[in-house]
């Protein structure tokens, strides 16, 4: 009996193991679940299908959050895809722009069939209200650029050359009150002389003493004169804003707003002409009694 | 109670096991190192009864013909009774090349019974040997520390108090205890 205790639990080992081979050959002998198996099913069943729900749902949810993590990353770099090519779309809108001015320039050029030099807006100088008082362009000595040249843009005329400092050239804008150019005002070419009306805030220009013979309304046109030969007849200039007649005078005050967006041209073309040229067209508005240009005449080096 | 306890464990871990997505064709045998914890903390009938009943269930969640799993527990847990009554079952390294000899030899063990008991093959189980005794070292550390963990806090005093392994009837003799003997 003591023999027997000392090796209970060998003898329970041993038990075990032929007990578990005894079923498995009786699994393979019946070749159907027995009713032992199917009880244990009862509790294994639920649990293994529990067990591959978590696992299913743990995937789904992990697939989730790498497709969400992805999600993130790709429109991170969708983003700073958009910008690039924002900004290079930006950057090709100004380029066309740029393009289709210079074009314009290119077929005013053409037009005027005369020597011209094209040069970029470097500068604006401005007074306290932000208005453009002067233009500064990237053309000077070398491109044989001179005072007194009148400077056009594919809308009209913008101005006269005032002053060269070596590369660079101030424009004398048509606004301003020391610019004088030779006009026709209105369907009846009524001449005369535009210079700038001066007015604070505002791009205006005024023609004094224009013949009443033909009446003027607002909206005409005001074109080059062609006199003495500096600029072909007929370059836009602008269009009349008013025309003034009082009772008392004989002439038209015609205010004119010019055709040329002085606030934001970009590019000019200036036109190159002879010093004597200048001399003939100061002579005519001399003779024509408009304001003698105070155009300076100097060359800054 | 420790026993219990370790079997329910077992069955969880078993769900788990079947549920993890395979790796080279199979999964770490995650009940091997437990059925390692009874074999130093419980080497009594109990422990192997747990085994048994833990290497049954086993083979019904494979779907494999039962009794080769149970088998193959048992014989693991009466093979590792005298080994580990020598050292302890814990740590990283004991654990994860323990459990890979004892996932090795349950796969051996559950297709030599299968082949000649059921007329099963021993291609497969020798398909999967190496890799699943590889899965299983890797996860056997973990597995153990839990069990201990559970058995520890849940098993008799005395149990908790004697050196692991000390159940054996040699090991008491050597530890110099006066434990009456089952």
């Amino acid at each position: 009996m003591e023999t027997l205790a000392r090796y209970r639990d060998r003898i329970a080992f041993a038990l075990l193991l032929a007990a578990s081979l005894a079923l498995l050959w009786a699994d393979a002998r019946r070749g159907a679940p027995s009713w032992m198996d199917r009880a244990a099913m009862v509790v294994v069943g639920p649990l293994a299908r529990a067990g591959v729900a978590v696992r299913d749902g743990a995937g789904s949810l992990w697939g989730s959050y790498v497709a969400l993590r992805g999600a993130h990353e790709e429109a991170k770099e969708l983003r700073a895809r958009v910008d690039v090519l924002e900004a290079e779309r930006i950057k090709l809108k100004l380029a066309a722009e740029e393009a289709d001015r210079l074009r314009a320039l290119l077929g005013l050029r053409e037009h005027v069939g005369l020597d011209v030099v094209p040069a970029r807006v470097v500068g604006r100088e401005r007074n306290g209200a932000w208005h453009v008082l002067k233009i500064s362009i990237a053309a000077g000595e070398a491109e044989g650029v001179e005072p007194g040249m009148p400077v056009v843009t594919p809308d009209g005329v913008a101005g006269t050359i005032a002053a060269v400092y070596g590369s660079t050239a101030d424009v004398l804008l048509l606004t301003d009150p020391d610019s004088a150019l030779d006009v026709l005002v209105g369907k009846g070419r009524a001449g005369g002389t535009l210079r700038g009306a001066g007015i604070e805030g505002e791009y205006l220009a005024v023609v004094d003493y224009v013949s009443r013979a033909e009446p003027i309304t607002a909206g005409d046109l005001v074109v080059t004169s062609g006199l003495a030969g500096i600029l072909p007849k007929g370059l836009a200039v602008g269009k009349v804003v008013r025309a003034e007649a009082p009772p008392d005078k004989l002439f038209y005050q015609v205010t004119v707003a010019p055709a040329v967006d002085i606030a934001t041209v970009e590019e000019v073309l200036v036109v190159k002409t002879a010093p004597s040229d200048r001399a003939l067209a100061e002579a005519v508005r001399s003779a024509g009694g408009g304001p003698a240009p105070k155009a300076p005449t100097r060359v800054l080096k | 109670m420790d026993v219990v306890a370790l079997t329910l464990l077992g069955m969880v871990l078993l769900t788990v096991e079947h549920a993890l997505p395979p790796v080279f064709g199979t999964a770490p045998n995650l009940v091997v190192p437990l059925v390692l914890v009874l074999a130093w903390r419980r080497p009594t009938l109990a422990g192997a009864l747990a085994a048994f009943v833990l290497g049954y269930l086993g083979d019904l969640y494979a779907g494999a013909p039962p009794g080769a799993g149970a088998f193959a527990l048992v014989a693991v847990f009466v093979a590792a009774r005298p080994v580990l009554a020598q050292m302890e079952y814990r740590g990283l390294w004991r654990p994860a090349l323990l459990g890979a000899f004892a996932a090795a030899a349950a796969v051996g063990l559950a297709g030599a019974a299968r082949w000649a008991l059921a007329g099963g093959s021993m291609v497969g189980a020798l398909y999967v040997l190496a890799p699943r005794a590889a899965l299983t070292a890797v996860c056997a550390p973990l597995v153990a520390w839990l069990a201990l963990r559970l058995q520890t806090s849940l098993g008799p005093a005395a149990a908790r108090r004697d050196r692991p392994g000390a159940a054996l009837p040699g090991a008491r003799r050597r530890a110099g205890l006066d434990l009456p003997l089952r």
